[in-house]
């Protein structure tokens, strides 16, 4: 089972819907698929059309006796299960403070559930707390969506030291393009330093409402725009990710 | 998943009309009524289907998906396919191939059955439009060679989501309520493969024959030897097409037992009768050798690959391909000896002497009981007589000829386990077994190393470069270290097995009424 992580320090640059389109794809490609939804917010369970609840909040899903399993909704896609977010994670941080070896706690909890599924996507909330470094050491893979701004590229260098620090070892870090306008010489100008980092995954995700109506069709983009630029581009990223983790295709 | 709920459609039922049953508490989609072919695949030991799993493959014009479905209600896996998968190592790494290898091994993944499908999905969703189960309706007919026969029968499975079993369950018992069905018990695969002449199950290597321990001995050895015959003949065309590598590995061994059977055997069937049979035996278990060398050098190798540094497996690619090759020449010579008048003879004058009514040998007319128990206490004494003389650095020669009286022990006790108490049988052959598979590494082994200054030389001539030949140095090196670990674990094993207790343990196992000494 491999864990891939989607997080970043920044908000609002594309982490849930990398999350969600790529784990419909690694489904969809036949490899059972847990999305956990680790953003209090809940949209990844919005775009599932899944009630972001879970019985007994963090705190108790947190308790070594709590299984994940009995907490797992299906969503409409073969393949493609999902751990609902839950509002109370916006103290999670507490929560997993509350243990011992805090920073290992997730991934205890993934255990168990190696023998269910393949590819394991947590979607993460942006900031950092105890919360990320216990994601960054349950991780395999650190997905780092990257705005072509100044701000963003400052972000990932945070991202990568951090990662450094914490991350479990042998921790892959692949920050991709997230986004990206090119009619904006800004955004231009900063792919051109991004190429020049050679730690980017090459696909590049467009800015475009059609991945924002992900919120109206509440489904991934496969499900109602599967040849637009945008889900080829995830569709890109999907085999990147996945030559990368090593699990073939 | 939780489990599906299954039922059997008994009067007029169409898709809308279940749509309605479900309205208003649920809201429905149907989906477009879309024509299937269902392919089942097993291994031809239906390996499988003794796990409780089944694998199937559906194309409907558009793609192909393959449906993993594990034992104990776990859920089903599916996933899209470019092709059908021949082996498990075929399909995509993950959970699915690891749990089909688990079962399958080394085995092809054959068409077990087909049946042609035309289904509609009726998905049942809450009052926020999530999915909650999925509803089939079937209309499925099993198919042989050529047509589908039959007007189809007709099924409706509830597959409830995870994370909404409750609804699942409320969905069933409306529809089970309300419209006409029946529970449904019956097995596809079971339907599919009927039609395609077989029944699941009803191949294994295993000599099962019932035996009572009165049966004259010569009546029960020719039911031993019908047995062990259709067995090697069922593996023929398996063999000849070059299916799997256990196709030949299932062949050898009935050829194996079936001669161990006539030659410990002895006085039990006319010898004017056995003779020219054992020769011919012979002559096949000699034809069939260097094939089932060659594969077991491959299956090794293509292990030892994986253990070495992925230069190291690199370098070790110039001797598969040559292993290979040389396989492809020796296999076609054997599929042209099983396909000869030679062997096409031998079948079918065994099969007609075997179900002949003839009058036995000397021995024919005592109680199986008491000739097997006898026989198989001088097997398991030539054994250890010959296990005790060995030198302390023995000859690979030596080791073999153990090998082979440890094979006849073992199938002599396999031949006749239902006569005496199943489970000190098993935990005897268990002891055996481990004492074989020491036996068998050192022999492959030293068969191997034995073989590779010839493959070099032929490898050079072909021009492979000095990596190559470094990795066969590398191989020579791991090989000599094998035989020796094997002597040890071998040595160690024996010692047990060749002890008194183990020998009291036999006698009183194979006693008959006035004595089997």
């Amino acid at each position: 089972m491999k864990v891939v992580a989607v997080w970043t320090i920044k908000g609002g640059v594309g982490k849930t819907a990398a999350a969600v389109n790529l784990a419909c794809l690694s489904a969809l490609d036949g490899q059972r698929t847990l999305l956990w939804d680790l953003d209090p917010q809940g949209a990844a369970s919005f775009y599932f059309r899944v009630k972001a609840k879970v019985k007994g909040g963090g705190r108790k899903l947190l308790k070594r006796s709590a299984a994940l399993q009995p907490l797992v909704h299906a969503t409409d896609i073969e393949n493609l299960d999902l751990l609902p977010a839950d509002f109370s994670y916006r103290l999670l941080d507490l929560q997993l403070d509350a243990h011992k070896a805090p920073e290992r706690r997730l991934a205890l909890k993934l255990e168990p559930l190696a023998e269910e599924y393949d590819t394991v996507f947590l979607d993460c909330p942006p900031s950092v707390s105890l919360a990320s470094e216990s994601v960054l050491r349950a991780a395999d893979a650190l997905l780092v969506p990257v705005i072509p701004t100044t701000l963003s590229l400052r972000g990932l260098k945070q991202v990568r030291s951090f990662a450094r620090k914490v991350g479990r070892r042998g921790l892959l870090v692949l920050p991709f393009l997230s986004m990206v306008d090119r009619r904006k010489t800004m955004h231009r100008e900063a792919i051109e330093r991004c190429a020049a980092d050679g730690g980017f995954l090459a696909a590049a995700i467009p800015s475009a409402s059609v991945v924002e109506k992900m919120g109206v069709h509440r489904a991934p983009l496969n499900a109602y725009a599967p040849s637009c630029e945008a889900a080829q581009a995830f569709a890109e990223l999907w085999r990147e990710l996945r030559a990368r983790l090593g699990t073939g295709g | 998943m939780p489990a599906p709920f299954r039922f059997v459609i008994t009067g007029r039922l169409g898709a809308r009309t279940v749509a309605r049953a479900l309205e208003p508490s649920w809201r429905t989609t149907v989906e477009e009524a879309r024509p299937v072919v269902r392919r089942y695949l097993d291994t031809f030991d239906w390996a499988l289907w003794r796990s409780g799993g089944r694998l199937l493959v559906e194309r409907d014009g558009r793609a192909t998906r393959l449906r993993w479905e594990p034992a104990g209600g776990r859920s089903a896996r599916t996933m899209r396919l470019e092709c059908e998968p021949r082996f498990a190592a075929d399909l995509p790494a993950g959970v699915v191939r690891r749990e089909v290898a688990d079962a399958a091994g080394e085995r092809a993944l054959l068409p077990a059955g087909q049946a042609e499908v035309r289904r509609t999905l009726v998905r049942v969703a809450d009052g926020k439009a999530k999915t909650v189960a999925r509803v089939w309706l079937e209309t499925a007919r099993t198919a042989g060679e050529d047509a589908p026969t039959g007007p189809g029968r007709r099924t409706l499975r509830v597959e409830p989501l995870t994370g909404y079993a409750a609804a699942g369950a409320e969905v069933a018992a409306r529809l089970a309520a309300v419209l006409p069905l029946a529970p449904d018990e019956r097995d596809e695969l079971a339907d599919a493969a009927a039609a395609a002449g077989r029944t699941p199950g009803d191949y294994t290597s295993k000599v099962a024959v019932r035996l009572t321990p009165g049966e004259p001995a010569e009546r029960a050895v020719r039911r031993v030897l019908s047995r062990l015959l259709a067995t090697l003949a069922a593996n023929v065309e398996g063999t000849v097409r070059d299916l799997d590598t256990e196709f030949l590995h299932d062949l050898r061994v009935a050829t194996r037992r079936t001669r161990t059977c006539l030659g410990q055997l002895r006085g039990v069937l006319p010898p004017g009768t056995v003779a020219p049979f054992a020769e011919e035996f012979r002559w096949l278990g000699d034809a069939t050798r260097l094939g089932r060398d060659l594969d077991v050098f491959l299956l090794d190798l293509e292990a030892w690959r994986r253990e070495v540094t992925p230069a190291a497996a690199a370098n070790l690619g110039p001797l598969i391909a040559h292993l290979r090759a040389r396989r492809e020449e020796v296999h076609r010579a054997l599929a042209g000896e099983l396909e000869s008048a030679r062997f096409t003879r031998l079948l079918r004058r065994w099969r007609r002497v075997l179900g002949r009514r003839a009058p036995g040998g000397e021995d024919g007319a005592r109680p199986i009981a008491e000739v097997a128990g006898e026989r198989t206490l001088r097997a398991y004494r030539r054994l250890v007589r010959h296990g005790e003389v060995l030198p302390p650095d023995p000859p690979a020669t030596a080791m073999h000829r153990l090998r082979i009286d440890a094979k006849k022990l073992r199938y002599l006790l396999e031949f006749f386990a239902g006569l005496w108490d199943g489970e000190a049988v098993a935990a005897v052959v268990r002891e055996l077994k481990a004492v074989q598979d020491a036996l068998g590494r050192y022999h492959d082994a030293w068969i191997q190393s034995e073989q590779l200054p010839a493959l070099g030389d032929e490898l050079i001539a072909a021009g492979a470069g000095a990596g190559a030949l470094l990795a066969m140095g590398e191989l020579a090196a791991a090989l000599a270290q094998r035989q020796a670990a094997e002597l040890a674990a071998f040595a160690d094993r024996f010692a047990p097995f060749a002890a008194e207790a183990t020998r009291a343990r036999l006698v009183e196992l194979v006693a008959w009424p006035g004595g089997v000494r």
